[in-house]
């Protein structure tokens, strides 16, 4: 509701230009921001996984179970689970009400990522290293796993071994094998966007589990996939450094634009956002390994590769003398002061409170119903819950200003 | 140390002599002339209205030794709060009164309390400059917030529960974080005690007025003012809190006027008067379960109802012997609490 007193010039313009604060919970190698922008997830390279909660900037839940370094995070639509994958070959989803293992899913081979569904939190895509990508569900109790195709669907000849499913010895006689390296869920779930070492993008059905629509982009892998908002638009990373913005509509893939990154930054991430791309890039000293946005304010988080430290980027605003009067306003340039007419009278005291009182008369005012105000995030999101121990009193503070 | 029923307290918690009670309750503020607002006002009490607020005592809880400054509903409506000059919290059960649990710590008089969002901890503020923070059940310390450098008067949790303002009398409102029980932020707020801090239902401003006469909304997450509303004749406002949809506020005054503010507008939109609240303070409340009411308290021991809309008074409650300092409406059924000065707390239900 503060929207509704800030000044909205203010707000629109600003970039995150000011380190305002730095984590230090171990070495972070990966970090995801909850739907709503509150919760920071940090993926540690000793398999913890750390919520940190972005309004006190304190840690609300540490997660271990894992044994080796986390590869990737994915929250819940709701914002109450989490599921990591990590170098040990398994995919924990975690339910962040009190921090316990919903599921554990292990695999046969080492995981590149691995994302849940925007809308059920039981059905999750992992991207493997020597495997086909596998889409995992768990909802009613059992786990099943899905294999999905890593080879393009071809259009021109081959029809009769135009099998959407499995088969990578049919494939390799016609081209080199390849692997899927990243795979993640279009906005409204429908699709899986898949990119592979040799450059392919495979657009699969998660219904029927057939890939719908291939398409070469380029000829290096495709490292990383990220949807706008929208979900109109999409950003590729490349192992070369070399981001394309991609705007699929009416499934007329076609490129838009090509960003060149101007440093060779080989691991690095990108987050969707036309304007801002290279801010972080003049500002840190070493190599950035994860870069996120917060979805609902401006502010940017990342993660450096020398100590995992991670870095918060926000905008300063500052203070407006004019609020701290009640008839204070800030204006542009000098304003001649007109008087009214009554601006010297002299109204004894009763009759000018009198007049105040029936002026309210008219007023109709509703004190009960909530009504929603344009720009904030109305969606239910999970608030995970203060456990405070009572062994861990004698947390004495002293004011730290 | 049990509830009574109806018949009359059997007491010796009701005379509280000045010397036991900390210094702001005879005499937080000094010389107010009564303005000549009150002395016009003529409070209509509508009796023809067919949908007026009939509350009658159910039950009488004793066993503060002191007078009781702030009552409070539990959030899930089960538990009933009390904070005296006595220096303990007692926790009652909502439905019957009953008795259940006192919790003690506080070095001095307790002036404030405030219920965690999931009603396992309460926070309080008191006299002797802390801020603590209990486990309901076990009435177990969890945290001690110290940085105040006066007396702490006023105390509030965030709808998410992970902080907790608190004004004081040192002239700041202090942020904390709960887990780790540190202080996020101090705002420079007036030039004159905090008598009181409350969050919005979304937890992204917060208000406080002063004795100062002044009431100041701040945005959470950066602590800057965003907005300062004050009425013409400057007297010393004893509290504030939101509505229950965050459109407006709702102060009470020392020269005995309860007002509803748009802080959009910036300006009152609603007065309520016919009470007496000249020295101490007299939380006033909404009440929403059947019909909408502002609730208040008053310094001849009883209790107002105000229509919201018309500003008629719809009901009076008498009961007490001394000043009604605290009342507090149940989340969803028509229950109200009321506490004062005699160290006696009421449960009023209407049926």
């Amino acid at each position: 509701m503060n929207l509704l007193l800030s000044d909205p010039f203010a707000l629109s313009q600003e970039y995150p230009e000011n380190l305002t604060h730095t984590l230090n919970y171990g070495h972070s190698t990966c970090i995801k921001f909850n739907r709503k922008g509150d919760y920071l997830a940090s993926g540690l390279i000793d398999g913890t996984v750390v919520v940190f909660d972005f309004e006190t900037y304190g840690i609300a839940r540490v997660l271990r179970g894992h044994t080796r370094s986390v590869q990737s995070l994915s929250w819940s639509r709701d914002g109450r689970y989490l599921l990591s994958s990590s170098r040990d070959w398994k995919c924990i989803l975690w339910d962040l009400k009190d921090g316990s293992r919903e599921k554990t899913v292990r695999f046969e081979s080492a995981i590149w990522g691995a994302e849940l569904h925007p809308f059920n939190h039981q059905i999750f895509i992992a991207a493997l290293l020597d495997d086909s990508p596998t889409l995992v569900d768990f909802s009613d109790n059992t786990i099943r796993k899905h294999l999905l195709s890593s080879a393009p669907l071809q259009k021109d000849d081959e029809e009769e071994e135009e099998e959407g499913f499995q088969d990578g010895d049919v494939r390799e006689r016609k081209q080199d094998k390849q692997s899927t390296l990243v795979a993640t869920f279009t906005r409204s779930g429908q699709y899986i966007f898949a990119g592979t070492s040799k450059g392919w993008l495979n657009v699969i059905d998660s219904e029927t589990l057939q890939t719908v629509r291939s398409e070469k982009l380029t000829t290096s892998n495709i490292k990383h996939i990220c949807f706008s908002i929208s979900g109109k638009q999409t950003i590729r990373l490349y192992h070369t450094p070399d981001l394309t913005y991609v705007d699929p509509v009416d499934w007329d893939i076609d490129i838009v634009h090509r960003f060149q990154d101007v440093v060779n930054r080989l691991h690095s991430n990108g987050d969707y956002d036309a304007h801002d791309i290279y801010i972080w890039e003049t500002t840190v000293g070493s190599l950035i390994v994860d870069v996120q946005w917060d979805p609902n304010r401006t502010l940017v988080a990342a993660t450096g590769l020398d100590h995992g430290t991670i870095y918060v980027w926000a905008t300063v605003t500052p203070q407006r003398w004019s609020a701290l009067a009640p008839d204070f306003v800030e204006v542009e340039e000098n304003v001649e002061y007109e008087e009214r007419e009554d601006e010297f009278d002299i109204i004894p005291d009763a009759v000018a409170n009198k007049r105040k009182l029936d002026q309210e008369d008219d007023d109709e005012v509703d004190v009960v119903t909530i009504e929603r105000v344009r720009g904030e995030f109305s969606e239910e999101s999970f608030v995970i819950p203060v456990i405070l121990d009572e062994d861990d009193e004698t947390f004495d503070s002293s004011d730290s200003d | 140390m049990d509830k009574m029923d109806l018949d009359g307290p059997a007491d010796s918690s009701g005379d509280t002599t000045d010397s036991e009670l900390p210094s702001h309750y005879g005499n937080a503020v000094p010389d107010i002339s009564v303005t000549k607002a009150s002395a016009n006002a003529k409070p209509v009490v509508a009796t023809e209205r067919t949908d007026l607020p009939k509350y009658v005592l159910q039950f009488v809880l004793e066993g503060h030794r002191a007078g009781v400054t702030t009552v409070k509903f539990s959030a899930d409506g089960r538990w009933i709060a009390t904070s005296s000059a006595d220096k303990t919290i007692k926790i009652w059960h909502a439905e019957n009164g009953e008795y259940e649990t006192t919790i003690e710590g506080h070095g001095r008089g307790i002036n404030d309390i405030a219920w965690s969002p999931d009603s396992n901890m309460l926070a309080s503020a008191s006299d002797d400059k802390t801020v603590r923070i209990w486990n309901v059940m076990s009435g177990r310390i969890l945290r001690t917030l110290r940085g105040h450098t006066n007396y702490a008067y006023s105390v509030d949790f965030n709808p998410k529960g992970n902080l907790i303002a608190s004004g004081s009398f040192d002239e700041s409102i202090k942020i904390w974080d709960v887990k780790r029980g540190v202080c996020l932020r101090t705002l420079p707020a007036h030039s004159d005690p905090v008598s009181a801090v409350h969050f919005t239902r979304d937890g992204t401003m917060i208000v406080s007025c002063s004795h100062d006469g002044q009431i100041r909304l701040w945005d959470t997450s950066t602590g800057q003012c965003l907005k300062t509303l004050i009425e013409d004749n400057n007297s010393p406002v004893s509290c504030v809190r939101f509505s229950p949809n965050g459109k407006y506020l709702l102060s009470g005054t020392l020269d005995s006027a309860v007002r509803l503010w748009d802080y959009l507008k910036g300006r009152c939109v609603k007065t309520y008067q016919g009470h007496k609240n000249e020295k101490f303070i007299c939380v006033p409340t909404f009440s929403i379960t059947r019909g909408v009411w502002v609730v208040s308290g008053s310094e001849d021991g009883r209790i107002f109802f105000w229509d919201v809309q018309t500003k008629e008074v719809v009901q009076v409650l008498d009961g007490h012997k001394d000043v009604v300092l605290a009342v507090d409406a149940h989340p969803t059924k028509n229950l109200l609490v009321s506490a004062g000065l005699d160290g006696v707390v009421k449960i009023w239900i209407e049926r």
